[in-house]
């Protein structure tokens, strides 16, 4: 009797050991696993990035005096912030105060000017008539890409005013192959045709447009 | 008599326990599994191991938590939108949850939520820098810039 009792405890421990040792890992694991994550807990925003994101919104609203004070005070934090002097550039452009904007786009690398950037910047070139330094980033957009229409037709003018216009032409061809119903590239054209001395191409071309 | 049944009694309670001890075991070989698979970032693979712990209603905290952490890493918002919804339903006081789902309602697109909560966390913490960035940013997204603006001027101490 006593020997059958001894056995049936014996199985009874191996039991609660065997039974406890998940339950002891369940809550080591439960303290374990409470440091690891993957989502970031870092929600620490610098006061330099709420400004920023300030300025956009700002700029957004159209009120773009307090967009630019904010973005000043950004830049004077951050000087080498590329992405919001571009931005700074851009509301300023809008202010019609392209002087400055000027200023500011000069400062950054045009490698990290992005192409609403790069137009703004060959717009304000061209106000100044300094066309060398349009036509390198009107190229650059086309080269980046083709169907830039925007930027060949800015090219096509800037050429033609730059009286290069066997240039001005291929750049003109090349939007009308692709866009033949548009009726004021297509006028540019028979100008830049007439003004170096292709009438009677010209007049074809007008002729078109009133079909 | 009584000798045999006092032993048959006790070895039953052994089987049981010992049977018990296999059940809980077979959860926890999947559990080790999920976590190595985890721990290795392989998060596409350890979802099914976690939910079917949570269908086993295995360690259903840490499983939930651990299921809406790998379904954002692999940005099944969806998932991680019900997952978390259903923690937060055992815990309604948890303020980075609140926050996580919020977060999860924006990138969903669900700007409207993601206001409602930002807006109750902070009734309870109105001075709450971070809470004010977070619900400038829901709002600028949603396009009421004018409140945006007033809440990132909180932010930064400038309240007017």
């Amino acid at each position: 009797m006593k020997q059958a009792v001894k056995i049936s405890l014996i199985l009874i421990t191996i039991g609660f050991i065997t039974f406890s040792i998940p339950v002891i890992d369940r809550v080591y694991g439960q303290q374990k696993g409470a440091g690891e994550s993957i989502v970031s807990k870092d929600d620490q925003v610098p006061e330099w990035k709420t400004r920023w994101e300030l300025a956009r919104v700002l700029s957004y609203t159209k009120r773009y005096g307090e967009s630019i004070t904010e973005y000043r005070k950004v830049l004077s934090k951050k000087p080498q912030l590329y992405e919001a002097k571009i931005e700074m550039a851009k509301v300023l452009y809008w202010m019609g105060k392209k002087e400055e904007a000027l200023h500011a786009l000069e400062d950054v690398p045009i490698q990290k000017l992005d192409e609403q950037a790069q137009a703004a910047l060959a717009e304000i070139y061209i106000t100044q008539k300094r066309y060398d330094k349009a036509e390198v980033l009107l190229r650059g957009l086309i080269a980046k890409n083709p169907k830039d229409y925007r930027a060949r037709l800015k090219l096509a003018e800037l050429l033609s005013w730059d009286k290069r216009y066997k240039e001005s032409i291929a750049e003109y061809e090349i939007i009308l192959n692709d866009l033949p119903d548009d009726r004021q590239v297509r006028r540019k054209y028979a100008l830049v045709l007439m003004q170096s001395g292709r009438h009677s191409d010209a007049a074809a071309q007008l002729r078109k447009t009133l079909e | 008599m009584k000798t045999i049944t006092a032993i048959i009694v006790l070895l039953c309670i052994a089987v049981a326990t010992t049977l018990a001890y296999h059940k809980i075991q077979y959860k926890w070989i999947i559990y080790r599994e999920a976590e190595t698979l985890y721990k290795k970032k392989e998060y596409k693979k350890a979802i099914p191991y976690y939910t079917s712990l949570l269908k086993k209603s295995f360690r259903d905290h840490v499983v939930l938590s651990r299921l809406g952490e790998l379904y954002l890493a692999v940005s099944d918002l969806n998932n991680a939108r019900l997952i978390y919804e259903e923690i937060l339903r055992s815990e309604p006081l948890n303020m980075q949850t609140r926050i996580t789902l919020a977060d999860i309602y924006m990138r969903l697109g669900d700007y409207r939520k993601t206001i409602n909560i930002y807006t109750m966390l902070l009734l309870s913490q109105p001075g709450n820098r971070h809470l004010h960035i977070l619900m400038a940013r829901a709002l600028t997204a949603k396009g009421d810039f004018e409140d945006a603006i007033t809440h990132y001027r909180i932010a930064l101490g400038e309240n007017q």
